[in-house]
């Protein structure tokens, strides 16, 4: 069935889906570039024009909320790709050692039980994001990431198991 | 979904960092059909350019004087318009010039000259 506002290019894409899931789609674009409100909006916005182009088609097989996070998630991870190779070429020219700031302590998220999150491998912190924060289903989850299900649910027993035992050992600490 | 993953979700969806607000769905719309515009005016503008060099191109070599085309060439022909002859063939009688008919008287020389004879 074809919407009427249903893009051009992406028939099975329509804008009011979009504006629908938008809200959900900025912020796991934010959690993809460590909360820097410009850059999530760029790779948003980024996102909406490899739909509108039809670059990134929609063929209706997953949801379209999992299709757009996997657009945002591709274009993050080749993005940051191209930073990193940048900061790559650049350490190893650079004539004495620098320390590289860890951005991660930047941002202000005060939440240990965030920062939990945040200290788990990368695979573990996008499946537990992913299912217990932006509401999908392991399944979809590891579509999102690129990985087999059976991978996702791997990486997600494991994250489970590493945030309760880092949340326990904080709570008897305090 | 066992209690203790419903305790896990709970816990993190209340510390999990609030997102700021996210920016107009209409805003980001509009901006995002700017950019596939430029993106698509690039793509006409590339492929004008590719048009026009090809085009220049064509014109160049039509504008360009037309090379003498090749012909083949009787080998006979070639041969009767064409003569050689050798630098020592002036020495030849038939060509009517001074050539010694006897052999040359040579005298011998007795006067010195550096301590060589002459």
């Amino acid at each position: 069935m074809r919407d009427s506002d249903a893009l051009e290019k992406n028939p099975l894409v329509s804008r009011s889906a979009l504006e629908a899931i938008h809200g959900q789609v900025f912020g796991w674009a934010l959690s993809r570039c460590n909360y820097d409100d410009e850059v999530a909006e760029d790779l948003v916005q980024q996102a909406y024009v490899e739909l509108l182009t039809g670059r990134a088609a929609f063929d209706g097989r997953s949801s379209l909320k999992t299709f757009v996070f996997g657009v945002v998630q591709n274009l993050a991870r080749s993005r940051f790709r191209r930073i990193a190779t940048r900061l790559r070429l650049l350490q190893t020219f650079a004539t004495h050692d620098e320390q590289v700031a860890d951005t991660t302590h930047d941002v202000d998220v005060s939440s240990r039980v965030w920062q939990a999150v945040r200290d788990l491998p990368a695979r573990q912190r996008d499946v537990v994001e992913l299912v217990f924060c932006r509401e999908l289903t392991v399944e979809e989850a590891s579509q999102v990431m690129g990985v087999t299900a059976g991978t996702g649910r791997v990486h997600y027993d494991r994250a489970k198991k590493a945030l309760r035992q880092k949340l326990e050992s904080e709570r008897d600490n305090d | 979904m066992t209690e203790r993953d419903r305790e896990l979700e709970n816990t993190l969806r209340r510390a999990m960092p609030r997102d700021a607000g996210e920016p107009s769905f209409a805003l980001t719309w509009e901006a995002a059909e700017r950019r596939a515009d430029q993106g698509r005016r690039r793509l006409y503008m590339a492929a004008a350019a590719a048009v026009a060099v090809i085009g220049l191109s064509l014109v160049v070599d039509i504008a360009e004087p037309p090379q003498e085309s090749l012909e083949y060439i009787e080998v006979a022909e070639l041969l009767n318009s064409t003569s050689w002859s050798a630098p020592s063939d002036a020495l030849l009688p038939t060509r009517r010039v001074d050539v010694y008919q006897e052999v040359p008287n040579l005298l011998e020389s007795t006067d010195v000259y550096g301590g060589a004879l002459l």
